[in-house]
């Protein structure tokens, strides 16, 4: 850093007989810039790792009724009776919905799709309740496990239930909760209450995290992590699925700001040690 | 001059290899029996070993004054049940591509695209199981295309 000082040798005392000149410390400067390149590397790798959460692709496990539909199906109507015997002592919900799944129309020809039977639900969707009271998370809607439907909130309004992927993640314990844990480790709220928080769908974009930066020798650099195990078949793809890249378009797509960013950090230190070129901008370009 | 995307490098790319006779033909020597195909994203599930697929990774535009840049990643990847020809395949692939002037193989008027790198930038391999069992090698590489045009 410029800083002013005595010659060297001699004392700050008012008596010296020489002018104060300036002295660079070249040892501090080397430390500044350095700390300002990771500082821009920091910043950059941080954009890049918001847009390759932005990319990644998250399974929607919940139901927005439009599932049939896009699938080229459509569910039969309940019948008139089975309308009215739907609250009914001798047929109940559950046996309607696996009449349902059974018969499906696409276009005028009847069939019976594999998929959608397999999916369809064996029990009341409502009847999985393996943690009364706890809370299931996918981005920022929460549904209650005991009624597998979400808690309204501003913006999304609407109560959606967990389709049967959805059910089967949860069933199936493969959801993180909040802490990274299986869900199965449940954990006690700070309030004393028995509520598990969990994280159902999004595991590969929630575990794409940032390491470093660290500097080996004259290079500085950050990593963009995604240590999910599956994440490299989503990016590269494999003969069975085709590719999601979501990684390598973040760091396309931000070419041009990891510079930036760096010139950005340089800049602001010209600007801190008194080196600025004034209102020109900074002497990196 | 009209604008246009990144499907012609597809074209062009896919018509590059496709004019490359070595990488479809069979010869004699049993670990090279020619591609059965040339699919974007994924092959059907029924189509003969080995086959070529490949996929659009990034295409951000870059504008400047003059034109437009398209600095285009591509994946390219040999999908074969012998490693062997897997890596044959993906090498003919490498010496097809690398250095090639793509955009050259389609009329220049029909995209105004001039191709200004092709090169590989990383190599891929992976290995699977299909429905059958048979332990399938895929093998590639990561292509960096990058055009340029007026607009």
């Amino acid at each position: 850093m410029m800083r002013w000082g005595p010659n060297p040798g001699e004392g700050f005392g008012k008596s010296s007989p020489w002018p104060r000149v300036a002295v660079f410390d070249a040892e501090a400067w080397k430390a500044a810039v350095i700390a300002a390149v990771t500082t821009g590397v920091r910043v950059a790798a941080q954009k890049a790792e918001q847009s390759a959460k932005e990319d990644a692709p998250v399974r929607d496990v919940f139901r927005h009724g439009n599932a049939y539909r896009k699938r080229g199906l459509r569910r039969r109507p309940l019948t008139g009776a089975e309308k009215a015997s739907e609250h009914g002592v001798f047929l109940t919900r559950q046996i309607i919905e696996r009449s349902n799944a059974t018969i499906f129309t696409r276009g005028t020809r009847f069939r019976a799709d594999p998929y959608l039977r397999r999916a369809a639900p064996r029990k009341h969707p409502n009847a999985f309740n393996p943690v009364i009271g706890g809370r299931i998370r996918q981005g920022g809607r929460e549904v209650e496990h005991g009624k597998l439907r979400l808690f309204p909130e501003a913006g999304d309004p609407e109560n959606k239930t967990l389709h049967a992927r959805g059910r089967y993640e949860l069933s199936g314990k493969r959801a993180l909760t909040k802490t990274g844990k299986r869900m199965s480790a449940l954990y006690t709220s700070k309030a004393g209450g028995t509520v598990a928080t969990t994280t159902l769908g999004g595991r590969l974009r929630g575990e794409i995290h940032v390491e470093g930066p660290i500097q080996a020798g004259s290079i500085i650099a950050a990593k963009v992590v995604s240590p999910t195990y599956y994440a490299k078949y989503q990016e590269f793809g494999t003969r069975h699925n085709r590719a999601t890249p979501y990684m390598r378009p973040a760091v396309a797509k931000l070419r041009i700001s990891y510079r930036n960013e760096i010139v950005k950090a340089l800049n602001r230190l010209n600007t801190t040690s008194g080196l600025s070129r004034g209102s020109r901008g900074g002497m990196y370009q | 001059m009209t604008l246009t995307t990144t499907a012609p490098i597809k074209r062009a790319l896919v018509a590059t290899l496709r004019a490359n006779n070595a990488l479809s033909t069979a010869d004699d020597d049993p670990e090279h029996r020619g591609l059965s195909g040339f699919f974007e994203g994924l092959a059907p599930r029924k189509v003969n070993y080995p086959f070529l697929s490949y996929n659009l990774v990034a295409a951000p535009y870059e504008y400047d004054w003059s034109g437009l840049m398209l600095p285009t990643a591509f994946d390219v990847f040999i999908f074969s049940d012998n490693s062997v020809e897997a890596n044959n395949l993906d090498g003919l692939v490498l010496l097809t591509l690398q250095d090639a002037d793509i955009m050259d193989i389609l009329s220049p008027g029909e995209t105004g695209q001039t191709t200004l790198i092709c090169r590989r930038i990383a190599d891929l391999s992976s290995d699977d199981t299909d429905e059958e069992g048979h332990k399938i090698y895929q093998v590639g590489g990561t292509y960096s295309i990058w055009t340029q045009q007026s607009l």
